[in-house]
């Protein structure tokens, strides 16, 4: 347990501590590379103004990541229970999804505006993919058998999407929206990058822009921090929905002496 | 008027009650009618609370046949009649118990047993779930979920489940062929408790001729492909049975009856 | 006055004060909404704006002035065109480009007469003595950006090909630190910018300036769209006089002005290198006190169109020039 954080936490602080070597042995100039002490330093410094603007980025990630869950899942149930809804729709999200969304710019621009509004759209483009598909194969992978068994209960298309294709459908789902939590937030920096004029995103462009790097590094530092907090996050969640898939078991078997 | 058809005919009089089953000349062929003849026309009459076991080799038909009174499949020639109702489609009254238990990793226990009430839409079983568990033995495990429990109790909490919405019919397909022996005797027990405490009608098909034996009232033989019926023998144990039973000499000859078929029909080489 | 009426006539006059007293931010909040899109995200020479809006000069004309921060005069260009804005600050060669392809835009002051485009290096590593001495050198350029429009012009105006120059594409954020790092070893890009960049790590830059080399483009001014100039002409013009007052504070004191500008949005770099990206850009335009300030001449634009059009950029039939630009806003 202890071994499982030490050795990493070593191994990273190594890295670190070459890193700040190397910068002040070769007198690499901050606005090309700066070292691990000053982007701890400009953090501590800029904390607050990083902080209001890693909220936003990540307010906007988090609404999208909801329209985009939403729309997956009910994109993903029409297009598992019919053929036609497949046939028809499945070919504009594959190009949608194909399609760089940061070559359309200037066009979102004028149809958005800057603001959440592009920047949900784009988190919602980079995210619908994943959801789709993974809701389209769990749906699909529901046991045949199952299906014969409630329709021979009676069941009617309603009661077995409800009762058997979406909680056999759960543990893929669950994946999907996995993937989707950690592109959430890259889909609000990017959509940030051409379309809003506040968050993280934007705060990068201009650190780039104008050579204080430092700063850009901070604000890669704690977004990078942060995507790990959410996968953890994720993972979390999932543990809750998913106590009984074998893939939320620990390795021995809970059984009853009695059997 | 031929038999079959007085028999057809006069159903309700001739059985007590609505779950009576009635086959009159039924075939199921696969690819049409040059294709594989799954089950060759059957015609028989299966009153209403007996236990009857088919018995018969891989392939012969069995499932099908089930399948085919449990209104999941249609034949392609003859009819079908359960009580008064023809068979067009799925039968509502049935409860079926598979080779898989087929239960919802997902719910616990009571959850999958309950499930047939909610998809009827039935209330207040709630009590009868916790019954059929303590009747199964299996009453602690409520709350367990499927994959804390072995494959004998897994196929009890299916049975359980078949049983809840008190059906007229209980259909097992192999129920019990994934259990290893000494199981699938306690399940045979079980069983046979079962069908004397709820009073439901059984349909089970095994592989096992002793298990065909100990746990009818009636033995239905079938050939291989196409399947058609051998032989129809009575079992005349009082119930209920104990397993001790399959070593008299009556049990025996039953046993020999049913193996003679399958080593003239060139299943059994023995 | 009031205590020579009598007493009812004195309570009703000091409840029609009182009520105009409240209905004062009410009549207040009457001030005309200007949307302003900038050319880019805050830079230093953005302070002019920021000064109006703190000193109040907006207020005072009447006008509730939004700023939007923009990402390209290009694109700067199209939203004004498309009616998002109402007013923009760009570059005006860009807004050129757009009323070539029909956009409903105008240009209304021009206060940055010659183009910052620039050769800029670094003094020591390299010398640029004339357009021939470019030959050789690894030259940083964006592909699609301004600066490769620059490029063409000035290679057909030197009697030069554009295959004569070893040009490396690069993203418009990378071209600084590739000049730096020394995988280039000149930039193409606005000179303000780079000369303050080159003088914030202690180093002098070299340059050679493209304005002063045959390529009569034309650098930061305003531009309305259309339709919104011919509603509300009063309001642009309000809008450019008070911004010209902000204009003429911050080049008096641009270390205020600097000052100002960080503290408001988080500029990035020291106060030296903003006021010199400032200064540098000041060299290139009407000081803001000049009553000329903001006048556009029929003879730049000539050149520019005519120039424009040689190179490809204007499709299309010939627009008068009137469809370009107008001066009927500028302050006096």
């Amino acid at each position: 347990m202890i071994a499982g954080v030490l050795w990493p936490l070593l191994s990273g602080l190594i890295g670190l501590a070459l890193w700040e070597g190397l910068v002040r042995a070769f007198h690499v100039p901050m606005f090309l590379l700066p070292a691990p002490s000053q982007i701890v330093l400009t953090i501590v410094q800029q904390g607050p103004y990083l902080m209001t603007q890693l909220g936003i980025t990540m307010v906007a990630a988090g609404l999208g990541l909801v329209m985009s869950v939403a729309l997956g899942l009910a994109a993903g149930a029409a297009i598992a229970s019919s053929r036609l809804v497949d046939r028809m729709l499945t070919p504009w999200l594959v190009i949608a999804h194909a399609i760089p969304k940061v070559v359309i710019a200037p066009l979102f621009l004028v149809w958005f505006g800057f603001g959440l509004q592009s920047e949900m759209f784009f988190v919602v483009a980079f995210t619908f993919f994943p959801v789709i598909v993974n809701t389209v194969t769990g749906l699909k992978s529901a046991d045949p058998e199952q299906l014969l068994m409630v329709r021979a209960m009676g069941a009617t298309p309603r009661q077995v999407l409800h009762k058997i294709q979406f909680p056999s459908a759960l543990a893929s789902i669950c994946a999907g929206i996995k993937l989707a939590v950690t592109l959430a937030p890259v889909g609000a920096v990017i959509g940030e990058f051409v379309a809003s004029n506040a968050g993280l995103g934007h705060l990068l462009i201009r650190a780039v822009g104008d050579m204080d790097t430092p700063l850009a590094f901070a604000a890669v530092t704690v977004f990078s921090i942060f995507g790990v907090l959410l996968w953890r996050a994720a993972e979390w969640v999932e543990r809750r929905v998913l106590p009984w898939h074998p893939s939320q078991r620990d390795t021995f078997l809970l059984r009853d002496a009695n059997t | 008027m031929l038999a079959a058809d007085r028999i057809w005919d006069n159903g309700d009089r001739a059985a007590t009650s609505s779950s009576s089953i009635f086959l009159d000349k039924v075939e199921k062929t696969y690819g049409g009618p040059a294709g594989v003849r799954a089950v060759a026309p059957i015609t028989v009459e299966l009153p209403a609370g007996e236990a009857v076991s088919i018995v018969g080799p891989s392939g012969c038909g069995k499932s099908t046949l089930m399948r085919l009174i449990a209104g999941l499949d249609a034949p392609t020639g003859g009819r079908i009649r359960i009580g008064s109702r023809a068979v067009t489609g799925p039968v509502p009254d049935i409860g079926i118990v598979f080779q898989r238990d087929l239960l919802l990793e997902w719910r616990r226990v009571l959850g999958n047993v309950m499930l047939p009430a909610e998809i009827k839409g039935l209330g207040g079983l709630q009590e009868r779930a916790r019954e059929l568990l303590a009747e199964l033995d299996i009453a602690s495990f409520a709350d367990a979920y499927p994959w804390q429990l072995s494959g004998g109790m897994r196929q009890r909490v299916a049975i359980a489940r078949a049983l809840l919405p008190r059906p007229k019919l209980l259909f097992l397909d192999e129920p019990f062929s994934a259990l290893d022996a000494l199981t699938r005797d306690q399940m045979n027990v079980l069983l046979q408790r079962l069908q004397t405490s709820q009073g439901v009608t059984t349909l089970m098909i095994t592989h096992s001729i002793s298990e065909a034996i100990f746990c009818a009232d009636r033995v239905l033989v079938m050939s291989g492909r196409p399947g058609c019926v051998l032989d129809d023998i009575r079992v005349p144990f009082e119930r209920p049975r104990r397993l001790a039973v399959r070593e008299t000499p009556a049990f025996a000859a039953i046993g020999r009856r049913i193996r003679e078929h399958f080593e003239k029909a060139g299943v059994l080489v023995g | 006055m009031i205590r020579s009426l009598p007493a009812l006539s004195r309570r009703l006059a000091l409840a029609v004060a009182g009520a105009a007293l409240v209905a004062s931010p009410a009549a207040a909040q009457s001030l005309a909404p200007v949307k302003v899109v900038l050319d880019w995200a805050w830079l230093p020479y953005h302070a002019p704006f920021l000064i109006a809006q703190d000193k109040g000069y907006y207020k005072e004309a009447g006008l509730d002035v939004s700023l939007e921060q923009g990402r390209g005069s290009a694109t700067t260009a199209l939203l004004l065109a498309q009616g998002n804005f109402d007013v923009a600050h760009l570059n005006i060669t860009n807004a050129a480009q757009m009323v070539g392809k029909g956009g409903a835009l105008k240009t209304v002051a021009l206060y940055q007469h010659k183009t910052a485009a620039a050769f800029i290096g670094i003094k020591g590593k390299v010398k640029l003595d004339g357009p021939q001495s470019l030959k050789g050198l690894k030259i940083g350029s964006t592909p699609g950006g301004s600066d490769a429009l620059s490029l063409r012009i000035f290679t057909a105006a030197n009697g030069m090909k554009m295959s004569d120059l070893n040009i490396i594409a690069l993203d418009a954020n990378a071209k600084t630190a590739a000049l730096f790092g020394g995988t280039i070893d000149v930039v193409s890009g606005d000179s303000p910018a780079f000369n303050a960049y080159v003088r914030a790590t202690g180093q002098e830059p070299v340059d050679l300036q493209l304005a002063n080399m045959g390529v009569p483009l034309l650098g930061f001014g305003f531009a309305a769209n259309t339709s919104y100039l011919n509603k509300n002409p009063e309001v642009v013009r309000k809008f450019l006089l008070a911004t010209r007052r902000g204009f003429v504070e911050a080049a008096r004191d641009f270390k205020a002005a600097c000052e100002l500008i960080q503290a408001k949005v988080h500029l990035a770099g020291t106060i030296e290198r903003c006021i010199d990206y400032n200064q540098g850009l000041l060299a290139l335009s009407t000081p803001p006190t000049d009553p000329t300030w903001g006048g556009q001449s029929q003879e730049e634009w000539s050149k520019l169109v005519a120039t424009l059009k040689s190179a490809g950029e204007l499709p299309g039939d010939d627009k008068p020039l009137t469809t370009y630009y107008t001066n009927d806003f500028v302050p006096k």
